[in-house]
């Protein structure tokens, strides 16, 4: 099959730097992914295009961006079964192009920082470790998945008007502490969920679980949180 | 910027913009029905409002009511129970439910709009006097309550 | 909070929690104010001062309106900011249209209920 790859383009360093569109034609062949694709552009045809990839596997985030109008990961995307002719490549929505499909991943990863993503416990250690019942750690294995590829927050239409929102990656993240049992650190996170660049910014509109490659129950776990809240103040 | 919408971002969109219009109709609905403390002024415009043309405006009211209403619901179940998982698939539900609502709802609509088409001399809001007597009804009882 | 939410108030849970509250009393206040006042409606749904004030002579109808009125105006205008919030970002024009909302919604608020009072 010959698909045409229709990519966006955008290099800081040219004078009058402006985003446009290159089109290359790619021999596809069964099996082969969109990030194979671009592989094949970039060392066969265009050695300036630039994108993020590293394990090729869908587990190191790197790859996310929006393929033909919906973001995910370039490299768990074969392009046979997408039965299409031409297929648009662009950067992630809403986040800074350093150049062509590579963004600035800054704010993703302060906005995590925010929801301080790792376990608060002042207790003393006990001599051994933490312990759950399978049934409590059920609650968590969900979002423990997330890779952090940033596909759901850079599909949210909430962020794209709010760069402030921490975002439903960051959320989800606060839920997975949050709903642990072993964590003691409610209070601390509060101030980042509880205002309006936080839960209450959601609106359920779910293109997060439409964009996540892990079809993780995001809305869900931030719906538990809005509900956890509610339920501390009312 | 295009994002190809599914049915949750499209669900959203229209719920926003089914939002924003009942805000306009509310705003219009308050100030025809603030003519009620003049009965000739009130029956005056709602014998406007109730031709039969406007009557037929009224099905797109109702249709837009029902589907803020109804993602309304669909929103509830998502924030209060686990919605969250079925969203998508409980979108459509409610849309063949809304559906059958609509059609239920719009027929009496419909039907008052053809009689008013057919028999616009049977209209009652001339009766100026009836409904003067009934103010004063209604004034006396409140002076009533007052006290 | 930052500069960005001057003329919004800060927090985001009540204003949340209450679109919910007034939005499930309106799904069952609209269901009865379309069947009364449309669907079941004698002389093919024509609505004259007298049929209304015939309800409305009844005060549990007059306090139905009423509250129907307040979470009807209070569900609108909290839906209105939570638009606002999202679209309009520049701080000075979000002060003037928040203004504006306010004034709206306490004008229609009190038009409203006075109209149903049978004061105005
Ligand atoms: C029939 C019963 C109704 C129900 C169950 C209902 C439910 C809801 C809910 C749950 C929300 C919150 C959405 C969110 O936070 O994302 C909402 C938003 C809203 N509602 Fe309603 N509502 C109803 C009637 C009305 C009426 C009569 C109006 C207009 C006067 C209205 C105007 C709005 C607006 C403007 C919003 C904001 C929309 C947005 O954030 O996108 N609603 N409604
Ligand atoms: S929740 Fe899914 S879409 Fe979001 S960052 Fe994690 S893996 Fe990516
Ligand atoms: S290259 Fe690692 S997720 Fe795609």
């Amino acid at each position: 099959m010959q698909v045409t790859f229709k990519i966006s383009r955008f290099d800081p360093q040219q004078e009058e730097a402006k985003q446009h569109y290159k089109s290359y034609t790619v021999q596809t062949s069964p099996g082969m992914t969109v990030l194979d694709a671009l592989n094949e552009i970039k060392w066969h045809q265009d050695g300036t295009l630039s994108y993020r990839k590293s394990c090729r596997s869908g587990i190191c985030g790197s790859c996310a961006m929006k393929i033909n109008g919906i973001n995910g990961l370039a490299c768990e995307t074969q392009i046979e079964p997408m039965k299409k002719k031409t297929i648009v490549l662009d950067p992630l929505p809403s986040f800074e192009v350093i150049k062509d499909l590579a963004v600035n991943m800054d704010p993703f990863f302060e906005h995590l920082a925010a929801v301080k993503p790792y376990l608060i416990n002042e207790e003393p250690p006990p001599d051994r470790e933490r312990l759950q019942s399978p049934e409590e750690f059920k609650r968590i294995s969900d979002p423990i998945a997330c890779i952090l590829c940033m596909s759901c927050t850079s599909s949210c239409p909430s962020f794209w008007t709010d760069p402030e929102y921490i975002g439903p990656a960051a959320l989800y993240k606060a839920y997975r502490y949050e709903f642990d049992t072993r964590d003691k650190g409610s209070e601390e996170r509060l101030e980042a969920l509880d205002n309006r660049h936080g839960l209450w910014r959601c609106h359920t509109i779910f293109n997060c679980m439409d964009a996540c490659p892990k079809n993780l129950k995001i809305t869900h776990g931030i719906s538990l949180l809005k509900r956890k809240v509610i339920a501390e103040k009312y | 910027m295009f994002y190809r919408p599914k049915t949750g971002m499209l669900a959203w969109i229209l719920f926003r913009t089914t939002g924003i219009l009942l805000i306009i109709y509310l705003a219009m609905h308050i100030t025809v029905i603030s003519n009620l403390h003049n009965p000739g002024k009130f029956n005056e415009t709602m014998a406007f409002l109730g031709s039969w043309q406007f009557r037929l405006l009224e099905i797109g009211l109702y249709a837009v009511v029902i589907y803020h209403a109804l993602n309304g619901v669909r929103i509830l179940i998502i924030d209060f129970w686990k919605g969250a998982l079925f969203q998508a698939k409980m979108f459509w539900i409610l849309a063949a439910i809304g559906l059958v609502l609509f059609v239920a709802g719009a027929y009496p609509i419909f039907t008052h709009a053809m009689y008013w088409k057919h028999n616009p001399d049977k209209s009652n809001y001339h009766i100026i006097e009836e409904a003067s007597i009934a103010q004063e009804t209604f004034l006396a009882g409140w002076e009533v309550k007052d006290e | 909070m930052s500069d960005r939410d001057r003329g919004i108030r800060s927090g985001g849970a009540f204003s949340w929690f209450f679109q919910r509250i007034s939005g499930v009393f309106l799904l069952l206040a609209l269901l009865v104010h379309f069947w009364v006042l449309h669907f079941s409606a004698p002389d093919h749904g024509e609505i004259t001062f007298g049929s209304v004030m015939e309800r409305l002579n009844n005060p549990l109808w007059r306090a139905f309106d009423i509250l129907f009125v307040v979470t009807a105006v209070y569900h609108a205008m909290n839906g209105a900011l939570l638009i606002v919030q999202d679209y309009i970002r520049a701080t000075g024009l979000r002060m003037i249209v928040v203004a504006g909302l306010w004034i709206g919604a306490l004008y229609f608020l009190i038009v409203g209920s006075m109209t149903i009072l049978g004061l105005a």
